[in-house]
């Protein structure tokens, strides 16, 4: 293993968490490397620092608020039961021919705008988190300093 | 008695028991999390109250094919991320602990700037590099488990968690004189 592949491991290396398959490289790379055991040294110190801290008080009440917040909401608007009747059961007639034509009317305007440029937008929108998903984790994979890292950077200033 | 997954399939069925004992059971971890993560009580409550209200919301189309924590925690962490999107944090007092009888009042006055220090540390971080940072030392989540409450690849996972270490040593190198 090279030493950015074993830097890059070492808090799941610290943690014991490192794939069976992968385990006795990284230690023979650390038992060879001095640079890369100061590193781990590092990683187990600052572990260790986090990991003292106590955790934090629950506050009193918590878990009754939270069942209050979902009573009120439940009383609202119910919890639908998994196997309840079926979907179209429950609705009057009035409403079920009301949904056919707003089906029939969405269904007209649907084949009218596939046709248009706007539609090519809409799906774009669709598909941008998980695009943005994978860019960003390309992106990370950059090495720091380099351009793609420092557009990653501007974009977290900006959500930041 | 009933495993989490089992609590769940009821509460779809619109049992309210079962969701109380479903937030019972996990109001420590959740809290744990969003607690370190905003370093504000109101904030966290108000993150863990919303995370469990949208479990319920969501309950009906509820299908048991992960564990209800992997689940819990993913609902919980995008919460968080999209809450640091929207609001810079804010540096509040650290949670006032249960007095340590066994500590003198320098030690007890030590471990509070300690866990000042460290807050501080982690509110500096980026969002995803500091949920990381909860999820693998506070929580003791594995690179997998991570990498679905973060909806991130394992190797991003570690990636995030690698850099989120180099940005925090030099901020955490005067722990060791604490």
């Amino acid at each position: 293993m090279r030493c950015d592949e074993v830097l890059q491991l070492l808090t799941a290396f610290s943690a014991g968490d490192v794939p069976v398959d992968v385990r006795p490289a990284m230690e023979a790379h650390l038992s060879d490397c001095a640079r890369c055991r100061a590193a781990l040294a590092r990683v187990d110190v600052l572990a260790g620092a986090l990991a003292g801290l106590p955790p934090p008080p629950l506050p009193e009440g918590l878990a009754s608020r939270v069942v209050a917040a979902a009573r009120q909401r439940h009383e609202a608007k119910p919890v639908a039961p998994g196997r309840s009747l079926p979907w179209w059961r429950p609705t009057s007639a009035p409403m079920r021919a009301a949904a056919a034509v707003a089906a029939f009317a969405f269904g007209i305007w649907g084949a009218t705008e596939l046709s248009q440029p706007s539609a090519a937008k809409a799906a774009g929108d669709n598909v941008q988190p998980a695009a943005e998903t994978v860019l960003r984790d390309w992106f990370e994979a950059a090495p720091q300093d380099s351009l793609a890292s420092r557009y990653l950077a501007a974009i977290k200033a900006e959500e930041d | 008695m009933p495993g989490d997954e089992e609590l769940m399939l009821r509460v779809r069925d619109g049992d309210l028991a079962a969701f109380e004992q479903l937030v019972r059971r996990h109001q420590r971890e959740g809290w744990r999390v969003a607690y370190r993560f905003t370093g504000d009580a109101a904030e966290a409550e108000d993150l863990i109250q919303e995370a469990f209200l949208r479990i319920l919301d969501a309950a009906a189309g509820y299908r048991p094919i992960a564990t209800f924590r992997t689940y819990y925690y993913r609902v919980l962490t995008r919460l968080c991320l999209d809450h640091r999107r929207k609001k810079r944090p804010t540096l509040a007092e650290p949670l006032s602990q249960p007095a340590d009888d066994s500590l003198s009042p320098s030690q007890q006055a030590s471990r509070v700037e300690r866990e000042t220090l460290i807050q501080a540390a982690l509110n500096a971080l980026p969002g995803d590099y500091r949920m990381a940072v909860v999820l693998r030392y506070f929580e003791g989540l594995g690179g997998p488990e991570m990498a679905v409450a973060m909806g991130r690849s394992t190797k991003a996972v570690e990636r995030l968690l690698s850099r989120a270490r180099a940005a925090l040593e030099p901020q955490l190198k005067d722990l060791s004189e604490l």
